[in-house]
């Protein structure tokens, strides 16, 4: 049984993460943000990966995060 | 699943008899009021086994994980050690603020929605319905919890199910497992544990019920 890390680079598939800012967060030129959510609803955990929000909760080759400078979905 | 009250607190009632104690490098005393004074405003943290405990994870899996990983040493009372000093920062997420454990649980619970209802439950809560929900857990009162936790769990009228399980396996030290696990099958068929174990590992024979142990299921 391979690892889920072998495993996700076997697959040939890239996951583009788009950005997109919430409340008055700036468009993307600092790196750091304190809030970061998925598909504007919850904050996923900080050690989830890329690829397992991407197969619950992406589509099309695309997964939507939205980040912020305050809290912004509860 | 919100209709299986007796299991539901059978769940509820589930216990892990625990010994603390605090690490030998620091006050041993009674814990927060007599620790250093200039330590008293750290985080606690737990470590078994000279593993710091992930306090995000649900405590029945890292009791069970514990368990896996120690050849069966982990047998009741679990012996953690109590630090105030030295926070594994590299090791546990962060744990600025009492806050913090509060927003884990309700973005665990909002992520658990989307999953299976669209987010569609959790989004006509209120504010005061995610406090009954947080204070319910927090200080076991069961009745409280589930008035709310109910909605989250029932099937929406029109929905033959969830649209999907929110479902993480763990195994040992390697990556956690999530992805959407549909409830119906092909041909309408209502889908199993072990259609789910097959799905996540085909290459493993899943039939062994004592395989299981080797994975710890979330759900």
């Amino acid at each position: 049984m391979a690892s889920a890390e072998e495993q996700s680079s076997t697959i040939d598939a890239k996951v583009m993460v788009r950005l997109q800012p919430a409340g008055d967060a700036p468009i993307m030129q600092q790196r750091n943000y304190k809030f970061l959510y998925v598909n504007q609803a919850f904050s996923p955990s900080p050690d989830q990966t890329v690829r397992h929000l991407y197969d619950c909760f992406g589509g099309e080759g695309k997964l939507v995060l939205n980040y912020a400078k305050t809290p912004m979905w509860g | 699943m919100a209709d299986d009250r007796e299991i539901l607190r059978e769940l509820w009632d589930g216990r892990i008899p625990t010994s603390f104690s605090l690490a030998s490098n620091e006050v041993r005393k009674h814990f927060s009021k007599h620790v250093k004074v200039e330590h008293q405003e750290n985080p606690m943290w737990f470590e078994f086994d000279g593993t710091p405990l992930q306090w995000h994870r649900p405590l029945g899996v890292l009791y069970d994980l514990a368990v896996m990983n120690s050849d069966g040493e982990a047998r009741p009372p679990w012996s953690l050690v109590v630090h105030f000093d030295n926070y594994p920062h590299q090791e546990i997420l962060r744990l600025d603020s009492p806050q913090a454990v509060e927003m884990n649980f309700m973005s665990s619970i909002k992520e658990a929605d989307f999953i299976k209802h669209a987010g569609k439950i959790i989004s006509t809560m209120q504010k005061k319905d995610h406090l009954q929900l947080w204070q319910g857990l927090q200080n076991d009162k069961f009745d409280q919890f589930w008035a709310v936790n109910r909605r989250l769990m029932e099937r929406m009228s029109g929905e033959e199910g969830f649209k999907a399980i929110p479902v993480r396996i763990y195994r040992g030290d390697q990556m956690i497992l999530q992805k959407l696990y549909k409830t119906i099958g092909p041909e309408r068929k209502k889908r199993t544990l072990q259609d789910l174990l097959d799905e996540a590992f085909p290459d493993e024979d899943n039939s062994d019920a004592r395989k299981l142990d080797e994975k710890t299921l979330e759900v």
